[in-house]
C-alpha cells in the first residue's frame, strides 16, 4: 500500500508545473553559484599567494581563503585578508566588505543561501498543499475511503513529495560538481570531498525538516491557499525574523560595550600607565639623553631604562591582556547567546553548521582569532618585548620628551611562522554535531506533529 | 426484502458535532445485498453525515455502523475493504489519465494485478468514451468523472457501495446512464446506500426510500408501498412540517 501511494505521489508531483519550476531553478542556480563562487575563491587565493610572496617576514599575517567558500561564503568576505600586529594592538585589513558592497548589501548567492532560503521556501510551500490540497480537490476522501492507514498515507506523502524535491536538487548538485571538477577545483583535496558530502547530507536533513513542517501546516489547514499563506509566514519567521533578531535580542540581554568605547577605555588605561612609566624614566632621560647629564648616551639609556621600565611594561601588558580577555569573554558570551537564540530556527541551525563545514562559519572565526592570539604571543616574545616607546610630559605641558627604540642587542629577528590551518574534518564534525542533532530533532518534531495532526485530520 | 444479514447497518447512530449541532439522531437503518436504499432530505438533514460515519471519517457520538457485520469504529481498515464510495463530485488526480487513476484506486482497493484491457472493459461498461481512456482527467466533464468514480467502485467489487448525491449536477442523459449502472450493480448483489435530492430518481431506483429531517429518519417506504403513494407529496409534507423537537 505504501509503495502504491508513494509512486502516486512521485508521479503526481513530477507531472505538476511545480516540479518544472523547481527543476529549472535548481539546475540554473546551483551550478551557476558553484562556478561564480569558485572563480571568486581562485581570485582570492591568487591574491593571498601574491601578498605572501611580497610580504616575506614581517609582523603582518595573511589568512588563507577557504576553498569551500565556493559552497558557502559565510564570513569569508567579512574576515580580514591580513592582520598587522603592533606591540599593543592588532589591525585587521582587507576584508572584502568594501570591495563587494553590493554583495554585502544584498547578500551573496551561494549553495548555503540557495538551500537555506530558496529551496527551504519551496519545501514548505510544496509540502504545504499536500494534505489540504488533496482534501480541497476531493481526492483525499476517495483515498481514505479505502482500507489504508493514515500513517501510511502521510509517510508515503512525505517520502514521495520529498523525493520529488530532491530529484532536481541532486541533479543540479551533480552537474555543478562536475563543472567544478572540469574547472580544476580541488574537490578531492584533503578532507574536501568529505566536507562536501557532509554539507549535502546536512542540506537534505534541513530540507526534510522544512518539508515536514510544510506537511504539518498542510494538516492544520483545509484550504491550499491558506496553507500557502501560513507556510510563507512561518518561513519568513524562521528564515528572517529569528536569525536576524537573535543578535539584537542577545545584545539586550547581555550588554557589551561597543568596540570603539572599549578601544577608548583601553587607550586611557594604557595612557595612564605610560604616563607613570614616563615619570619614572624622566631622571634617566635627563641623565643619558638630556642636557643635565654627560650628553647623548643612547646605549646607556637603553640599558638603564630596562629595570625601571620593566615593571610598568609588565603591568601594561598584563592589564591590557586582562582587559582584552574580559572584553572577549563578554563578546563571546553574547555571541553564544545570540547563536543559541538563532538555533530556534532550523534555517539558522543549518546555516551555522553548513558554514562551519565550509570553513567560513563562526567556528572558523574562533579558529582564526585563536591563531592570531597565539601568533601575537610569539611575536611579543621575539619582537615587541624589545620595542619601547618612552614618553614624558610635564604636568604643565611645557616639557615633552619621547624616545622610541629597540633594546634588542642583535638585529637577527626570526619571525615566528603564522600557524593557521582549517580544522580537520573530524574536528568540524565534532563541533557541528550539536547542530546536526538539532536538525534531526526538528525533523522528528515536525514529522511527528504532521503525523499526529493527519491521523486526526478532518477529511470531509 | 431478503432475510439475510444486512451488509450496511446503522445501529442507534447519533452524531453531535463539536459546535453542539446534532447532525444525526438515533438512526437505525440497514441495507441488504441486492438492495438500493435512497436517503432523501434537505441540506443538513444528516445524509452525508451518515455516509461519513460509515466511512469512519468522523466518529459517532453514540451507536455503531456495521459493514458486513464489522464494526466500522473498532476495525475501520477491515470494514473499508468491503465498501466502495462515490462522492457528489468525484475528483480524481488531474495529472493522471483515466486508466492511471483506475490503476491507483484498484491497487488501493486490493486489486493489484488488473490489466490495461480489464480497465478498458470497466470503462466501456460505464460508457466512457474510448478516446478518454488515456486522457488526463483534469479536462473531464463532471459526468465523465462520475462515470470514472463508479468504475473505481466496480473495480473494487465491494459488497457495499456508498453514493453521496452522485447524480447531482449531471445532465439527464448522464444521470440516466448512471442509474442504469446502479441497476446492474444491484443485480450483482451489491448493497447500495445513496443519498440524493432527486426524488424522482430515488423513486425509480430505490428499493427503499428514507426521508431524513434534522438528523432523524422520519419516514421509510418500500418500492411496493411507493407504487400507491406520491413520494413528492410525502417529501414536501415532511419538509413543510413543524421542526422536530429534541
Amino acid at each position: 500500500m505504501f509503495g502504491t501511494i508513494f509512486k502516486k505521489e512521485l508521479l503526481d508531483q513530477i507531472l505538476s508545473p511545480k516540479f518544472l519550476i523547481i527543476s529549472l531553478l535548481c539546475l540554473v542556480l546551483i551550478p551557476a553559484s558553484f562556478l561564480l563562487n569558485s572563480a571568486s575563491y581562485s581570485d582570492a587565493y591568487r591574491e593571498y599567494n601574491a601578498s605572501r610572496r611580497e610580504a616575506k617576514e614581517t609582523t603582518t599575517v595573511y589568512r588563507t581563503p577557504s576553498p569551500l567558500s565556493t559552497f558557502g561564503i559565510g564570513l569569508e568576505s567579512v574576515l580580514p585578508k591580513s592582520v598587522v600586529f603592533s606591540k599593543y594592538q592588532t589591525e585587521a585589513k582587507g576584508a572584502r566588505v568594501q570591495s563587494e558592497v553590493l554583495s554585502n548589501i544584498n547578500g551573496k548567492l551561494d549553495f548555503v543561501v540557495i538551500v537555506g532560503s530558496l529551496l527551504s521556501l519551496f519545501a514548505v510551500l510544496y509540502a504545504g498543499t499536500m494534505a489540504c490540497g488533496e482534501k480541497e480537490a476531493g481526492t483525499l476522501k476517495l483515498l481514505l475511503a479505502n482500507s489504508v492507514k493514515r500513517s501510511t498515507v502521510i509517510a508515503a506523502k512525505f517520502l514521495g513529495g520529498f523525493s520529488v524535491l530532491l530529484l532536481p536538487f541532486a541533479a543540479a548538485v551533480l552537474i555543478g560538481l562536475l563543472l567544478l571538477l572540469l574547472q580544476g577545483f580541488p574537490l578531492f583535496a584533503a578532507g574536501q570531498a568529505g566536507r562536501v558530502l557532509a554539507l549535502l547530507a546536512l542540506a537534505v536533513l534541513y530540507l526534510a525538516a522544512l518539508f515536514s513542517l510544510g506537511l504539518f501546516i498542510s494538516t492544520r489547514t483545509h484550504k491550499a491557499s491558506l496553507a500557502l499563506l501560513a507556510g510563507f509566514f512561518v518561513w519568513i519567521f524562521l528564515t528572517f525574523i529569528i536569525p536576524k533578531t537573535s543578535e539584537p535580542i542577545a545584545g539586550l540581554i547581555r550588554k557589551v560595550q561597543s568596540e570603539e568605547a572599549m578601544k577608548a577605555n583601553r587607550a586611557q588605561v594604557r595612557g595612564q600607565i605610560e604616563k607613570e612609566k614616563g615619570r619614572a624614566l624622566k631622571p634617566l632621560m635627563d641623565k643619558y639623553l638630556g642636557s643635565q647629564g654627560a650628553g647623548w648616551d643612547w646605549k646607556g639609556y637603553t640599558k638603564a631604562r630596562g629595570p625601571v621600565a620593566q615593571k610598568f611594561e609588565e603591568q601594561l601588558d598584563q592589564t591590557l591582556q586582562k582587559f582584552d580577555a574580559e572584553y572577549d569573554l563578554k563578546k563571546s558570551a553574547r555571541r553564544r547567546l545570540s547563536l543559541n537564540i538563532a538555533r530556534l530556527s532550523p534555517t539558522a541551525v543549518f546555516t551555522q553548521a553548513a558554514l562551519n563545514l565550509c570553513d567560513t562559519g563562526v567556528a572558523d572565526l574562533d579558529n582564526f582569532d585563536g591563531s592570531l592570539r597565539a601568533h601575537r604571543l610569539q611575536l611579543f616574545q621575539v619582537v615587541f618585548r624589545f620595542q619601547f616607546n618612552d614618553e614624558y610630559s610635564s604636568e604643565d605641558g611645557h616639557t615633552n620628551m619621547g624616545y622610541s627604540g629597540n633594546s634588542r642587542e642583535d638585529d637577527k629577528i626570526v619571525y615566528p611562522q603564522f600557524r593557521y590551518a582549517f580544522p580537520r574534518f573530524e574536528e568540524t564534525l565534532r563541533a557541528t554535531a550539536p547542530d546536526i542533532l538539532l536538525l534531526v530533532f526538528f525533523n522528528l518534531v515536525f514529522f511527528a506533529a504532521a503525523y499526529v495532526s493527519f491521523t486526526r485530520y478532518d477529511v470531509r | 426484502m431478503t432475510t439475510q444479514s444486512p451488509i450496511l447497518k446503522a445501529d442507534d447512530l447519533s452524531k453531535r458535532y463539536e459546535d453542539g449541532v446534532l447532525a444525526l439522531d438515533h438512526l437505525n437503518l440497514d441495507v441488504h445485498g441486492g438492495e438500493v436504499y435512497c436517503l432523501l432530505g434537505a441540506n443538513g438533514a444528516g445524509k452525508t453525515t451518515t455516509i461519513n460515519l460509515f466511512l469512519n471519517f468522523i466518529p459517532p457520538t453514540t451507536g455503531t455502523c456495521f459493514i458486513t457485520g464489522i464494526d466500522v469504529t473498532k476495525d475501520p481498515l477491515e470494514a473499508k475493504k468491503y465498501v466502495a464510495f462515490v462522492s457528489e463530485n468525484v475528483m480524481l488526480y488531474g495529472n493522471f489519465t483515466a486508466r492511471q487513476n483506475l490503476d491507483f484506486f484498484a491497487k488501493l482497493g486490493g486489486k493489484p494485478d488488473l490489466t490495461k484491457e480489464q480497465y478498458y472493459q470497466v470503462m466501456r461498461r460505464v460508457s466512457l468514451q474510448e478516446k478518454a481512456f488515456e486522457q488526463r482527467v483534469k479536462n473531464f466533464s463532471k459526468g465523465m468523472r462520475q462515470k470514472l468514480g463508479i468504475c473505481i467502485a466496480i473495480i473494487k467489487n465491494a459488497p457495499a457501495i456508498l453514493l453521496d448525491e452522485p447524480t447531482s449536477g449531471l445532465d439527464p442523459k448522464a444521470a440516466e446512464e448512471f442509474q442504469e449502472i446502479l441497476s446492474e450493480l444491484r443485480k450483482e448483489g451489491k448493497a447500495i446506500l445513496m443519498s440524493t435530492h432527486d426524488i424522482f430518481r430515488a423513486k425509480d431506483i430505490g428499493d427503499r426510500v428514507g426521508i431524513m429531517k434534522e438528523g432523524r429518519l422520519v419516514m421509510e417506504r418500500t418500492r411496493e408501498q411507493l407504487q400507491y403513494e406520491d413520494l413528492v407529496k410525502i417529501y414536501i409534507d415532511y419538509m413543510k412540517s413543524e421542526p422536530l423537537t429534541a
